[in-house]
């Protein structure tokens, strides 16, 4: 719900990252936990990025799976569909260990 | 074409700003608590019971998206309030945080209550300067809400289950609950408690004067 504001986070990062080029491409990496939507970023990128030097910018987006260390066992796996469930033990329950990251990896920018 | 590495988290700047509310809040001597929960579970209610009852002073922010009632429940008993209206955002930040205490007076307050707007999702994903985070989930709402949500229960420092006298009516597995709660979320307490009867509020109160203290 929050995409325009998050978009235009991004905007302000990769314009900072090229202060005096054409940035054409910029790589998001977002957790599966982060709860960002791509297509609502990819929709609002080019009204935020309009009249900028993003203008018109590739975006790539490295979708990172959440991981949960079990509490009881300490196996770590995938969360996928199994409701914190831990393949290993059967018991639920785990801390995230990867999921939450929401961050610019890198940009493209024009030689 | 040329790569440029940049790693930057995207919510960055919001995260400087809470760094630096907290700062201000620590100046102060005043701990803010972040209260989230969807709408109705009983933020406001819970709000205006521990004003009661905590016997501290305390400061409050409310967030809504429009109106002003809640700002005016709180206002009645006679603490600062201030109202932030998002105007359609779903979440409170640490910029709205910023201008919002300094039509504020902070002096002396110990307890700084942020009410964010009702939702759980959007919150959990922005931090205000705050020293905890309270979910309050509601017996209405079902017992399936911390796996449905775990992005926002797995963020509370601490859960307020309220409405707990209306059980006898709702079909509300509360082992399934905290059971739910604790999957996502392991050290996390969970008050059981009634805003309507003020059942089960005292350790609610304890855990957070031991916060303030």
């Amino acid at each position: 719900m929050h995409e325009l504001a998050i978009t235009q986070n991004i905007v302000d990062i990769a314009l900072k990252g090229a202060p005096d080029a054409r940035v054409t491409g910029v790589t998001i990496v977002i957790g599966e936990l982060s709860g960002i939507v791509e297509d609502s970023v990819r929709f609002c990128f080019d009204i935020v990025a309009e009249g900028t030097a993003a203008k018109g910018a590739n975006l790539t987006f490295h979708r990172v799976p959440t991981l949960l260390r079990c509490n009881h066992c300490a196996f770590e796996f995938k969360l996928d569909d199994r409701d914190w469930v831990c393949p290993q033990c059967g018991n639920l329950g785990g801390s995230v260990i990867q999921g939450r990251e929401c961050y610019v990896e890198s940009i493209d920018v024009e030689d | 074409m040329m790569k440029v590495k940049i790693v930057k988290n995207i919510l960055d700047a919001n995260d400087q700003m809470a760094l630096e509310n907290k700062k201000l809040f620590d100046e102060t001597g005043v701990v803010a608590i972040n209260i989230m929960a969807s709408p109705g579970a009983g933020k406001t209610s819970l709000i205006l019971k521990t004003i009661d009852l905590l016997g501290l002073p305390v400061a409050v922010v409310e967030g809504d998206i429009a109106s002003t009632f809640d700002a005016e429940k709180v206002g009645a008993k006679k603490v600062p309030v201030v109202q932030i209206n998002t105007g359609g955002a779903c979440h409170l930040d640490a910029a709205m945080i910023r201008k919002a205490v300094k039509r504020l007076s902070l002096k002396g307050a110990r307890v700084l209550f942020v009410e964010n707007v009702g939702n759980l999702v959007c919150p959990a994903e922005f931090k205000l300067g705050e020293s905890a985070r309270v979910v309050v989930a509601s017996v209405p709402e079902g017992d399936d809400k911390p796996y449905k949500y775990p992005g926002m229960f797995s963020a509370a420092t601490a859960v307020v289950l309220n409405k707990i006298d209306t059980l006898p009516v709702i079909d509300f597995d509360m082992r399934r609950f905290k059971k739910g709660v604790h999957a996502v979320n392991a050290g996390a307490p969970i008050f059981e408690v009634s805003c309507k009867t003020g059942q089960g509020l005292d350790s609610w109160i304890e855990w957070l004067r031991k916060l303030a203290s």
